[in-house]
């Protein structure tokens, strides 16, 4: 109950950035509903992994990896889907948009990963080391673990600064906002899966598929960088 | 009527309607939020895992339900094979001597053939049979043997001296009629006395093809955190069906007459499983006896009166192979056995069984002069160990090659409805000198009005500050128990100090009953301490799997 209050707290915090960063006017509102469409898509992602292990299992084939039943990274994607469907419904530019309300959500992480601290999810791998505070796992095993929610929400609160801070000082080109946050997510994502105690089983070297799944995500963030700063140019020109 | 809506419309139209629009729509989000949140993360059974949680709710019950015994009624197999001494033309201690053994049927009331496997004692020689065995051998097969009680007579000499100095001579007789269950009967040598196998008369006594009350044991352990792959997966199956890893179980001794073997109260072909618990690893292996480590378990282990060991492996055939699936980090091994004690006592209810876990191999990873200091201070520890916790520990027994974690107690409590009060958890853990390792165990079951006080005591060859923890603060036993679920959680926590020697212990940890019945209940954990390494096998064999549950890919790699 205490980890469902906070990560309503962080919907709640989140939500109000979002509207607050949004420019007033009678559509306020409906950026409002629009949260609700949002969370729905994210809470539909996050889920991704579950429902392909489901499905793969009726079908009888099996997954060449496996997948996290419950993944924020499916949960950006699935927010990313509903926000160009949102985008596209109300005629809204889509980078212009998500640069907008795109720092709202590492703040949001930030509280909600406190919930995960509380519920005892995404729990850190055990540890000899500075870092390591004396924490149970899921099947409440205490051990000396990586405190991995914490550094996640610190790494998140950073994020959100950088974010806010790249906005005010930086300058940033149409959609340089969403990808900087998707770029420094996913690496934070990446490394922190290092130290993760319920990480998958590597499936290439040390990389796992939540790796893969970061990889795959940076890769494609390069690409749109540079088909933005294309577009920048064309635009100039 | 129509006048209010009309004042709502406008006042959703104005300032104060659009933030109030704004508010509901914010509220109702950080709503959604929590009740999809406490959805996913709903606990009815109260064992602190979401519902959901499909996986984490699994391997909790895994953990959990890591003890089920239960007594049913089951047939005994007809065809029971005896081994009958003689002192014909013998006189004297059983040294250097000429022995004749009968390979008979104890029970003949049937017409199909049998088939005998005899295993002769270890050193055993010049052997002269009364029916010709096929070729090859030792072990020596008979097949097409009548069904008929004319015993197949046997001679051989018997060593000066047994292997490695032990006396004790185990010889076994298995015997299947078609494709029934194999029985095996045991008759023990034991060098230098005049007569082995002294009568033992049954508490209860049955008779062959019987029905009567068997023990089924099943065990699960648990271990998460390990990734198996499909290679080190393969690497753990293939050494657990090589010859190189074993276990022993002692049993009460069986009824027998005097000088006549007793029958193998293990029938049927018990199980050893390796599963994961997301179901992409289900690998289900028949175990089976392993007469060539009967000389080992009969001379290395401790024995006892009115007991005797049986050496168990897994079959090698058919060779299991894991899956190219997605493997999975948490995974267990499942044993299932099935034993006939109706000849024990109260059918052995409450009993003790001691089990050792083996592995061939002693040897310390490292060059030659890193192992050669560190045997010394191994072997050292583990004397002084032996000295601190005498039924506690790891022993590598090295003139014979093998290294094996035991006793680790194995009670049986006969619970078919899920009833008694129960100690559960059972978790092998690999730690690091100076963490702070916690084992995990639940009281469950029963159900006590008022609450009964459970005494808990634990048996811990290493570590220091043991202390008990009901998983948010420290607690003193007795615990107050009521029974019922949800299982009432107790931790025992230690810290690994430095200079704890690598290896391998087992720590046994005991709950009793203050008030009167004062029964008690027996758990254990293995605990691997220090960075991991195999025991070096000596030959081709790459494996990495430390008997029962640690397991890592391959050294240097």
């Amino acid at each position: 109950m205490g980890a469902a209050a906070l990560y309503a707290l962080a919907a709640l915090v989140g939500g109000a950035a979002f509207l607050y960063r949004m420019p007033r006017s009678r559509s306020t509102p409906q950026a409002a509903r629009s949260l609700l469409w949002l969370i729905l898509g994210g809470f539909l992602g996050a889920n991704l992994g579950g429902a392909t292990t489901v499905i793969s299992r009726l079908a009888g084939v099996a997954l060449p990896f496996a997948l996290k039943d419950y993944s924020i990274l499916g949960g950006i994607l699935g927010g990313a889907i509903a926000a160009a469907l949102l985008c596209r419904h109300y005629a809204l530019p889509f980078w212009r948009t998500t640069d907008r309300g795109i720092p709202a959500l590492p703040l949001a992480l930030s509280i909600g990963r406190l919930g995960c601290f509380v519920r005892g999810c995404c729990y850190g791998a055990p540890a000899d080391s500075w870092l390591a505070l004396y924490l149970p796992d899921r099947a409440g095993v205490w051990l000396p673990r990586y405190p991995t929610q914490l550094l996640s929400a610190a790494a998140n609160l950073t994020i959100f600064l950088v974010l806010v801070a790249v906005e005010r000082y930086g300058h940033p080109r149409e959609g340089s906002v969403t990808l900087l946050f998707l770029a420094l997510f996913l690496v934070k994502r990446f490394g922190m899966e290092f130290l993760r105690g319920d990480a998958l089983p590597p499936v290439l070297g040390p990389l796992n598929s939540t790796h893969l799944v970061c990889g795959i995500g940076l890769g494609l963030v390069a690409v749109l960088w540079v088909r933005l700063r294309g577009r920048g140019r064309q635009e100039l020109g | 009527m129509k006048h209010w809506s009309l004042w709502l419309a406008q006042f959703s139209r104005g300032k104060a309607g659009l933030a109030f629009q704004t508010a509901f729509y914010l509220l109702a989000t950080a709503g959604l939020i929590f009740a999809l949140m406490t959805l996913v993360a709903c606990d009815c059974n109260d064992n602190g895992i979401d519902d959901c949680d499909v996986a984490g709710e699994a391997r909790y019950e895994a953990i959990m339900k890591s003890i089920h015994d239960t007594l049913s009624p089951q047939e005994k197999p007809p065809a029971t094979p005896k081994i009958q001494s003689t002192s014909l033309g013998r006189t004297g201690v059983l040294t250097g001597t000429r022995v004749l053994h009968g390979l008979l049927l104890d029970s003949f009331d049937f017409t199909t053939p049998i088939t005998y496997t005899w295993y002769p004692p270890a050193g055993a020689s010049n052997f002269e049979f009364g029916r010709e065995p096929e070729s090859g051998g030792p072990p020596f097969v008979f097949r097409n043997v009548p069904a008929n009680n004319d015993a197949i007579g046997v001679t051989f000499d018997l060593p000066e001296t047994g292997a490695y100095g032990g006396d004790r001579l185990p010889e076994l007789l298995t015997a299947q009629q078609g494709t029934g269950p194999a029985t095996t009967a045991y008759f023990l040598n034991v060098l230098g006395q005049a007569e082995a196998m002294p009568e033992v008369t049954p508490a209860a006594a049955t008779v062959a093809g019987a029905t009567v009350d068997m023990w089924d044991v099943d065990r699960w352990m648990t271990r998460e955190g390990i990734t198996v792959t499909t290679a080190s997966c393969q690497q753990a199956v293939d050494l657990v069906q090589s010859d190189a890893a074993f276990l022993a179980v002692q049993v009460p001794e069986p009824p027998h007459g005097s000088a006549e073997s007793a029958l193998l109260p293990i029938y049927s072909d018990p199980v050893i499983a390796l599963d994961d618990l997301n179901g992409t690893l289900d690998l289900a292996g028949q175990a089976t006896f392993r007469p060539e480590r009967a000389t080992f378990v009969a001379n290395a282990f401790p024995q006892e009166a009115g007991q005797i060991w049986v050496p168990l492996g897994v079959r090698q055939t058919p060779t299991l192979t894991c899956p190219t699936t997605a493997p999975s980090s948490q995974w267990e091994i499942h044993t299932r056995l099935t034993l006939d004690l109706s000849y024990a006592e109260n059918l052995c209810e409450g009993c003790l069984l001691d089990v050792q876990l083996c592995y061939e191999g002693q040897e310390l990873p490292g060059n030659a002069a890193q192992r050669f200091v560190m045997e010394r201070a191994f072997d050292s520890a583990l004397e002084q160990l032996a000295e601190a916790v005498p039924d506690v520990s790891v022993q590598t027994y090295q003139d014979w090659g093998v290294t094996c974690a035991g006793p680790l107690p194995l009670q049986l409590i006969s619970d078919p409805e899920w009833s008694n009060w129960m100690l559960v958890g059972a978790s092998a853990q690999w730690i690091t000198p100076t963490w702070t390792i916690t084992l995990p165990h639940a009281l469950e079951g029963g159900a006590f009005t008022p609450p009964a006080g459970i005494d808990l005591d634990y048996d811990a060859p290493f570590g220091t500050a043991w202390h008990w923890s009901d998983g948010t603060a420290t607690i003193t036993p007795p615990v107050s128990f009521a029974g019922g679920w949800p299982p009432t959680n107790v931790y025992l926590v230690g810290t690994v100090p430095a200079g704890t020697p690598t290896g391998l212990y087992t720590v046994v940890v005991t709950a009793t009953r203050q008030t009167a019945p004062t029964d008690f209940r027996v758990s254990s954990d293995m605990v691997w301490v220090g960075e991991w390494s195999p025991p070096s096998e000596g030959g081709a064999l790459t494996h990495l799997l430390y008997l029962p549950l640690v397991l890592r890919n391959k050294a240097g790699e």
